[in-house]
């Protein structure tokens, strides 16, 4: 009894599920004159299918939707295995995807291949596709990839250097994540090092900053040990900003301020941007997204760009710093990111349509990528005007 | 009478229960393949009929050929009522010796010989240690799990992911998969049903002591079960290899979980014994592969794909699952 009990369940629930199923699907909501764009399904592969990152997305992708009529599938990949990477992508291909957002840098190579067999176009996301790039960037499925932030991490050492210099700390210690991981915390380590050793050199004696060895987080907290390591520490240039802030509040350390890359807007965060802990977060905007997004459906519509490079490329988006509490509020109160609301978003319907060429004839790749690079936390300020 | 009335109500009873019993032995090892035919069934509908797209069969076909192999050379070892969670580290240290291997000019099938002495090594070593000390294997393979992790991590210190531009066209043809699957599946069906590997396996599953004191040599054919799934991880890490070119830390993470729920869900009983049998291995994969296959095809929300999954995990279980102490043999 208990069995066909479970086996009734199962029906119900199997039937239940997948019929509900149909109308999770995003779906255009758009006025149907605008919307021309409705035979484009895009794929994306990220890194997690709850919080505030996908919800953030999700936002963006229903204004495209809204937009354009392009419709948009999840699917969830991994950094380091490859295998679900490629699952993931064969899945999405098989449920009627013609373009594939990747997120992460792993089976890249494989996936292209699959992609070509499929006449599936692949662009990325949040990734700079360092590892990937020179293989696949002349394969013609491939079209080109969009970094989190800068391409070139030492633009943010060197403005976190700026902000050490200017609060006068003298005792810094630098934190990331494994290097050969995140060759852009490599990179942001030495742009630091480089603007600290040229402050050193005009310097006076008692003004000389001392940097520590950097400390590579195998993507666990930071050990509380470490500021007892560093008994002079008064601040950290910390790439690994949720590994290592947990540790300087439960350690109960105050005497250091944190210098950190990435974006958290819980309460704990938020209260130690206010008391000073924090001396800086960054964020690149969610809205950059539309690259990809423009690429792929040019392409499917056969529209590309005309001044589109011959061979894809992994372009930067602005990183969006957060200095001072007024910053971090309105970033908070504006941004796309935080509130994922689309009418936070710094692009309007109409911005969305002008950007893709298969809506604008007009459209080019020069403007599509200066508009993502010229964002900064002052657009932000102003749409809560 | 009184008497008469109560031996007609305990025989009308037995024949009642031997009538239940006999349906049950009857129709039971039906349900895997009853489950298979569902999920196909429903599938087919919920996806206007793109499970069987020539796409995605093929990577349906892709994806279950792996984890197909694994799972039938872990028939053996399940059959013996025992665990093994080092798979997923045993097929991860495999793809990175053979990648490597291939990197530095050798042909595959020195690194496949490289793989199979290795995962060969895993096996011996599950078999025999647990054998020696008195173990669940589950302890041994935790430790080579363990063990196995750390070295992969060792070995992709310097570089994230370790990639090749070796051709691996073949093994990825569909036709390839499916003929290998048909070899592998022919060697384990004969050696599980009529050879005494299989035979002996089963019995010690059933009951060891009786095994024992049957003549058979446990020691010698725990060894022998695990030394044959060994080879198949050998064999599938290369399948795996296959599809993304690339290993890296995580490659084979969790690997040991999903030939666990495959080979369940396929009709496989946890504490091994007679009723262990070959097909599990096959029907469960694919019911496991269409699962996710499907449901993704199916537009059910990542969300929910776990959640689903779950509880058709569980209701198969139900399903499937015997009381513990039941009469003889297993």
């Amino acid at each position: 009894m208990k069995k066909i009990i479970s086996t009734l369940i199962m029906f119900c629930m199997i039937f239940s599920l997948t019929a509900c199923s149909k109308s999770s699907k995003v779906s255009s909501t758009g006025e149907a004159d605008k919307a021309t764009l409705s035979d484009v399904t895009i794929g994306i592969v990220g890194y997690s299918n709850s919080g505030t990152m996908y919800n953030s997305y999700v936002a963006f992708y229903n204004q495209i939707t809204k937009a354009t009529g392009i419709k948009f599938k999840f699917a969830t990949g991994s950094s380091f295995d490859e295998s679900a990477n490629v699952t993931a992508v064969q899945n999405l291909i098989s449920s009627g995807c013609n373009g594939i957002i990747m997120t992460m840098d792993s089976g890249m190579t494989s996936i292209i291949e699959e992609a070509e067999s499929a006449n599936v176009y692949v662009a990325g996301y949040l990734n700079s596709m360092n590892q990937s790039l020179s293989k696949i960037k002349d394969n013609k499925y491939f079209l080109g990839t969009v970094s989190d932030g800068y391409l070139d991490g030492s633009k943010i050492g060197q403005k976190a250097a700026e902000l050490v210099i200017k609060d006068n700390k003298k005792n810094v210690g630098v934190i990331t994540y494994p290097h050969n991981y995140f060759p852009t915390h490599a990179q942001a380590d030495k742009g630091f090092r480089v603007a600290i050793d040229a402050f050193n050199k005009t310097a006076a004696e008692k003004d000389k900053i001392t940097v520590y060895d950097s400390q590579q987080l195998s993507f666990k907290q930071l050990d509380p040990t470490y500021f007892k390591k560093h008994p002079k520490l008064d601040s950290i240039f910390g790439m690994a900003l949720t590994f290592v802030y947990p540790t300087m509040v439960s350690a109960n350390v105050q005497n250091v301020k944190l210098y950190a890359t990435a974006y958290d807007d819980s309460d704990s965060y938020v209260k130690g941007f206010n008391a000073g802990t924090i001396g800086m977060e960054t964020c690149s905007n969610v809205e950059s997204m539309i690259y990809p997004v423009a690429l792929i459906a040019n392409a499917i519509k056969e529209t590309q760009f005309t001044d589109k490079p011959a061979v894809a490329e992994a372009v930067e988006t602005n990183t969006v710093f957060l200095t001072n509490k007024d910053e971090q509020k309105s970033f908070a109160a504006g941004a796309l990111f935080v509130s994922s609301d689309a009418k936070n978003s710094l692009l309007s319907d109409d911005n969305i349509r002008s950007l893709i060429k298969a809506t604008n004839k007009d459209a080019t790749y020069g403007n599509l990528v200066k508009t993502m690079q010229g964002w900064s936390i002052e657009d932000i300020k102003a749409k809560q005007k | 009478m009184e008497n008469k009335n109560i031996n007609i109500n305990i025989n009308n009873n037995i024949n009642k229960n031997i009538s239940i019993n006999s349906i049950k032995t009857i129709t039971m090892p039906l349900v895997p393949y009853l489950g298979l035919m569902l999920v196909i069934l429903i599938f087919y509908i919920t996806t206007d009929g793109k499970l069987f797209s020539p796409y995605n069969t093929r990577i349906v076909v892709q994806q279950a050929t792996a984890l197909s192999i694994i799972c039938l050379g872990a028939v053996f070892v399940y059959s013996l009522g025992e665990l093994d969670v080092s798979i997923g580290a045993c097929v991860g240290i495999c793809t990175l010796l053979e990648i490597n291997i291939i990197n530095m000019g050798y042909p595959l099938i020195v690194g496949f010989i490289a793989a199979l002495v290795l995962a060969l090594s895993f096996g011996l070593i599950n078999g025999a240690f647990s054998s020696w000390l008195g173990l669940p294997s589950i302890i041994t393979s935790l430790f080579l799990m363990f063990v196995g992790g750390g070295v992969q991590a060792l070995i992709t210190l310097k570089s994230n992911t370790i990639t090749t531009d070796y051709d691996f066209t073949l093994w990825k043809e569909t036709w390839f998969q499916i003929l290998m699957l048909v070899i592998v599946s022919l060697i384990v069906a004969y050696l599980f049903n009529y050879t005494r590997v299989g035979k002996y396996t089963k019995s010690i599953g059933a009951n060891k002591v009786a095994a024992s004191q049957s003549g058979v040599n446990v020691f010698k054919y725990r060894i022998i079960a695990f030394l044959i799934m060994g080879f198949n991880v050998a064999l599938a890490s290369i399948f795996i290899l296959s599809r993304s070119a690339s290993s890296s830390k995580a490659t084979g993470g969790g690997m040991h979980m999903d030939v666990m729920i495959a080979l369940i869900v396929g009709g496989m009983p946890l504490a091994g014994g007679m009723k262990s049998r070959f097909t599990s291995a096959l029907l469960g994969a694919f019911i496991y592969v269409i699962l996710t296959n499907g449901l993704t095809l199916s537009g059910v929300g990542i969300t929910y794909v776990p959640f689903v999954k779950s509880i058709i995990f569980i209701v198969i279980v139900i399903i499937t699952g015997r009381k513990k102490g039941g009469i003889l043999p297993r």
